[in-house]
């Protein structure tokens, strides 16, 4: 069977439980990716960590965030406004260099309608000045480069055979263009077309040659970046490509992730001989680490000696924070069923001793760390400061040093990046939690402000859904601890619905599409009793709500308020409070059962003849007109008229509220557990045991009640079908409970049928009732 | 004599005050994704609604600035109607970029090459039919022979005379083009070369509501029929716009007389989509599988098609913020039959009149209801 986490609620500060995973069903049961259930919380950032984006600690081979780091690309427009004049709009110069496919740049050059096909772009203005003729050559001789190698190339061949363009060969010469160039800004950039070109064409040498003469020791410009990574990647001593990339790596975004991949990380020794510094040494001691999913808290330390102030070591940090949060966080907040499924108890015991051990080895590399990033920040500055107070009040709290988190959080300055106030926000958030009277509509506010500043950040990146389904997680439990089960049943629900907006596929299919009557019930099934949903009905009814209020009902609330009484009434029903689950189901339309959910087609039999003697009935008929506010009521009566013929009806609803019975929705919205609402919303079959007061799995009221009728009963018929019922009601007892411990040891439980089946075998064999219902099986029960 | 007068008068007077006489139109759907795999549903659909044509949209043609010739895109990958005797007619897009791009001499080559084109398509397309024919019957005679000498027939007759048969289904072939004053000629130009590469076939090219309206401008072209296309009328990305798919009023700015000198067939919409916007700006385009009005508290209505979100949501790819309106854009069935009557006062419909439906979308045809789409017929 797959892996499933079944998740535990630890009522202790550090609630950082994952509450309702996007499931996936394979062969034997719901489960869900690792990357999924993994705790984080930490992404505090740098603004250069984007070019590392890949590398965000994940359980995945690569992170993927959905962001690609444009920052070479503006500083390319950069140079070209600071060259064509510095009223030029950077994002126009980014809009036709890099927005504009090369077939539609051309065929608007061609028709001589550049400046009408890009409207008010200041760049394209700029171009068309008689003065800057030799710039819109140069665009257009780029742009036919590119063109092909487009990733969207939509265009086909007239040769239906032939998959890919074939390009012509009328390229320009490109020695030839640099050549008659006497700016050095365009020489430049058709060197650089010139190099890229050989570098695909396998021209090492002719690469190497334009690089030496056009790049290396040249005037500062992105191109030189680009130029060296090309150039590299031709070079033959491996140590030497390692060294250049690592410097790329430091200097430009868009070929970061191309460097980390070309690098050998077995040459580490070598590449640092080609070191001229510190800096240089521990960027080249960094690389390895990126990809390094082992803790690495004594590398940090020799990184933190050598570039102290290099944001390569922040990102480390980030990653190693990460790490402990997947680590110690998860094993210790979700019940983590490795442990679960050792079927013997040497092993299981072994698989814990080792779970301590590793937890031990954890924290002590956690306090490691923090020491380190202590001593780090006593000499930090400005954004890295920030980033500091936040990765070791993150620290803090992983560890459960609430004060001491606070601290640190309070450090983080209001001009922090917005990644950091982000997380700011959330451990904020986490200390409102532990300490503020979560009552008061003062944290209200103040929560539902944490909550929006993280809202408004996902819009940016959406892999913070993961810190938001999780902050909203602890909450949720935290008001459950507190019994506010309303706040936290719609906390619980906004934390599932960030869950599944962290995926296209389950935001669609289950939040949007699937969205049932059990979603807004779920939790409250589960968790509430009858003043939780008054609580709840309130609620969803009050017409000033708080914005508190209003967020956390926000697409929670089921339209037909009629969905929360009949919970409510059932509940009552499951509590043998008939008189409460009458008044609640009176209150509500008398066709709602007939429209609603699955109760058509499961409470659609007469509910006072026993589901089990159907094996005698010819003809079963599914068309009773059920009423859950007609079946209390008749319950009630038969309860009170206190004779046989009226026990014997009631231990007949009982039989079929049960379920075993036809009219189990009565009790129940899924009639038994190890569904799909199981794995969202936490397992219910202890749950269901105490339904009915035992009736529901046990058969308790409804064995009470025949055992009533047949003491009271004169009527022979009467008291065989009292008898066969109590019967039916032992055995189904007797198959529900399965296994007894005998000795020590769990063995399958042995029948014993009671008085009841030889009676009816034997002093009421001459009834109507026993020719109907006798059957082979019986007398098999009996010999 | 007198009285025979007075009831020929009657008549007269009876007929002359109906509006247009309704006709048997031929009733057909656009097909115009790149693959087309029809199953036992499509045809059912089909079926119910009683339709006789598809238009296929085979590929498009677009001006390649750097091979400086018109060259083809999006090609369909794969045809398959379930029904292999479905009448249709292969569609070919042509940018208004290539008509005024291309010379005379290029424009030739261009009508052979769709000529070649839209053949070889078709003819993947029989093969792939007449084959799995053939290997049925010769299979099936195969199993009925008895004793050691059996024989499998010769499948290559078969295939050719089955192909015969299915090519019967294509007899016309639509070109799709928004030409403009300044492309006439050139176009004209192509769809007489095109017409004359396609000798067995009809030509039929598509007319936009403007080329219609103002055809003294935009000229009729030198083909055998014209489809008005009667839908994107407006600017969909304007936040004022009423409905861009189209209104009747907007249709009868553009129907305003009954001049047009060409027999013309019918393109009718039968989409919708959700347009997003924050503030005035144009967000983008939402599939319509999202029910707006299922959960009041996220997308709150403001007015008969609009809708403004009351919370951050994401839906694909699109992350959607409180306060962003949706406009919801779908012409209703009274607008539609509202149209219907504005082109039959126009236009003359016949027996052999298409009346085609843009497009064929399970989502969008269950959407209107089959008996919806076929009283839409009825009424023409």
């Amino acid at each position: 069977m797959e892996l499933k986490t079944f998740l535990i609620f630890l009522r202790n500060f550090s609630l950082l439980i994952l509450l309702a995973m996007p499931a996936t069903i394979f062969s034997c049961g719901w489960s869900e990716s690792y990357e999924t259930s993994r705790l984080a919380l930490f992404r505090s950032s740098l603004p250069s960590f984007e070019k590392l984006d890949k590398y965000i600690y994940s359980s995945d081979l690569y992170m993927n965030t959905g962001r690609i780091s444009d920052r070479d690309q503006k500083l390319n427009c950069k140079e070209w406004v600071a060259k064509l004049d510095e009223k030029i709009n950077v994002n126009d110069v980014y809009t036709i260099l890099y927005l504009t496919e090369s077939a539609v740049f051309q065929n608007a050059l061609d028709s001589n309608i550049l400046e009408e096909k890009f409207k008010h772009n200041s760049f394209i203005y700029a171009l068309k000045l008689p003065k800057n003729k030799a710039f819109l050559k140069y665009i257009e001789i780029a742009k036919r480069f590119e063109f092909g190698s487009e990733i969207d190339n939509k265009w086909e061949n007239w040769d239906i055979t032939i998959q890919n363009v074939i390009l012509d060969d009328d390229y320009p010469n490109l020695d030839k263009e640099i050549a008659k160039q006497t700016d050095p800004f365009l020489k430049q950039r058709y060197a650089f077309l010139n190099l890229r070109s050989s570098f695909y064409e396998r021209n090492p040498s002719k690469v190497k040659d334009l690089y030496e003469n056009y790049f290396a020791n040249k005037s500062k410009t992105i191109l030189a970046e680009w130029a060296k990574y090309y150039m590299s990647l031709g070079l033959i001593n491996e140590a030497e490509i390692n060294y250049n990339l690592s410097k790329v790596l430091e200097n430009s975004d868009d070929k970061a992730n191309a460097c980390v991949q070309h690098f050998n990380d077995s040459l580490v020794t070598q590449t640092l001989a080609f070191a001229k510094n510190d800096i240089e040494k521990g960027i080249i001691k960094s690389i390895p680490l990126l990809c390094n999913p082992a803790p690495t808290i004594e590398n940090l330390k020799e990184i933190a000696t050598l570039i102290p102030d290099n944001d390569l070591f922040y990102f480390l940090v980030q990653r190693e924070i990460n790490k402990l949060e997947d680590w110690i966080f998860t094993p210790k907040y979700s019940n983590n069923s490795r442990s679960d499924n050792y079927e013997d108890e040497k092993s299981k015991a072994e698989y814990d001793k080792a779970k301590l051990e590793n937890e031990q080895k954890d924290l002590k590399e956690l306090q490691d760390l923090k020491s380190l990033l202590n001593n780090v920040q006593l000499k930090s500055k400005g954004q890295q400061k920030d980033f500091l107070s936040s990765a070791i009040a993150q620290l803090c709290f992983i560890n459960d040093e609430v004060e001491e988190g606070s601290k640190f959080t309070k450090l983080i300055s209001a001009n922090a990046n917005p990644s950091i106030l982000i997380q700011k926000n959330v451990q904020l958030a986490l200390i409102s939690l532990k300490k503020d009277d979560l009552k008061s509509d003062e944290t209200k506010e103040k929560l539902y402000n944490y909550f929006n500043e993280i809202e408004d950040a996902v819009a940016d990146d959406s892999t913070l859904f993961k810190s938001m389904y999780s902050l909203y997680g602890i909450a949720s439990e935290d008001y459950y601890v507190i019994k506010d089960i309303t706040t936290a049943g719609l906390l619980f629900m906004k934390s599932n619905a960030k869950q599944n907006n962290n995926s296209d596929y389950y935001y669609n299919k289950y939040y949007y599409n699937n969205k049932y009557f059990y979603s807004y019930v779920g939790y409250f099934d589960r968790n509430a009793q009858s003043k939780d949903v008054d609580d709840l009905i309130n609620l969803a009814q009050k017409l000033n709500k708080t914005n508190f209020e209003r967020y956390i009902c926000s697409g929670n609330i089921a339209k037909d308020i009629n969905i929360y009484r009949d919970l409510k009434g059932t509940i009552a029903f499951r509590n043998n409070d008939l008189e409460m689950a009458q008044k609640t189901f009176a209150e509500m339309p008398k066709d709602f059962w007939k429209k609603t959910y699955e109760f058509k087609n499961y409470l659609n039999e007469n509910p006072f003849f026993p589901k089990a003697l159907n094996y005698a009935v010819s003809n079963r008929k599914f068309n009773y007109n059920f009423n859950k506010a007609d079946f209390v009521k008749e319950m009630i009566r038969l309860k009170n008229s206190k004779t046989a013929t009226d026990y014997l009806k009631l231990a007949n609803a009982y039989y079929n509220v049960s379920c075993y019975g036809n009219a189990w929705m009565m009790t129940s919205y899924e009639l038994s557990g190890g569904s799909y609402n199981d794995y969202i919303y936490g397992d219910s079959v202890e749950n269901q045991k105490k339904y009915g007061l035992g009736n529901y799995y046990y058969l308790t009221l409804a064995k009470d009640y025949y055992q009533k009728a047949l003491q009271l009963s004169k009527n022979k018929e009467q008291k065989a079908v009292c008898n066969l019922m109590i019967f039916e009601c032992e055995y189904y007892n007797f198959s529900t409970l399965g296994y007894e411990e005998v000795n020590g040891i769990q063995v399958p439980r042995k029948f014993k049928p009671g008085r009841d089946i030889y009676d009816f075998n034997s002093i009421y064999a001459d009834t109507k009732v026993f020719a109907k219902y006798n059957c082979p099986l019986i007398e098999q029960f009996i010999n | 004599m007198k009285n025979n007068i007075i009831v020929l008068f009657l008549i007269s007077v009876l007929f002359s005050s109906c509006d247009h006489e309704s006709h048997k139109v031929v009733r057909s759907f656009c097909f115009w994704k790149t693959t087309m795999s029809f199953d036992t549903k499509d045809d059912s659909l089909a079926k119910k609604m009683d339709i006789k044509h598809f238009y296929v949209r085979y590929f498009d043609v677009d001006y390649n600035p750097y091979r400086k010739q018109a060259m083809p895109l999006a090609s369909i990958g794969y045809i398959n109607f379930n029904d292999p005797n479905t009448p249709f007619t292969p569609s070919v897009f042509i940018t208004n970029d290539v008509v005024l791009k291309c010379s005379k001499i290029q424009l030739d080559t261009l009508a052979n090459r769709i000529f070649v084109r839209v053949n070889v398509i078709s003819d993947t397309y029989f093969t792939q039919i007449a084959t799995t024919y053939a290997n049925t019957i010769a299979n099936a005679d195969y199993e009925k022979q008895k004793g050691d000498n059996k024989k499998r027939l010769d499948v290559e007759p078969i295939i050719a005379k089955r192909k015969l048969e299915l090519q019967k289904n294509i007899k016309d072939i639509l070109i799709d083009c928004d030409w403009s004053e300044k492309s006439k000629d050139n176009y004209f130009y192509l769809l007489k070369k095109i017409k004359s590469n396609f000798s067995n076939y009809k030509i039929e090219a598509t007319i936009r509501l403007w080329q219609y309206k103002y055809f003294e401008k935009s000229g009729i072209p030198p083909v055998d029929s014209g489809l008005l296309m009667c839908y994107n009328m407006t600017n969909p990305e304007s936040r004022t716009t009423e409905n861009s798919i189209g209104t009747n009023n907007e249709l009868e700015k553009y129907i305003v007389h009954d001049q047009y000198k060409l027999k013309l067939n019918i393109a009718l919409p039968l989409y919708s989509w959700s347009l997003v916007f924050r503030g005035d700006k144009f967000k983008g385009i939402l599939s319509n599988e999202i029910d707006f009005t299922k959960d009041e508290s996220i997308f709150k209505k403001t007015g008969e098609n609009k809708f403004i979100l009351q919370d951050d949501i994401r839906i694909g790819t699109m992350y959607l913020r409180n306060g962003d309106e949706i406009r919801i854009e779908k012409i209703d069935n009274s607008e539609i039959d509202e149209m219907i009557s504005t082109l039959t006062d126009k236009i003359k419909i016949d027996k052999t009149t298409r009346v085609t439906f843009f497009s064929f979308d399970k989502k969008y045809i269950n959407d209107y209801g089959t008996q919806n789409i076929s009283n839409f017929f009825t009424q023409f």
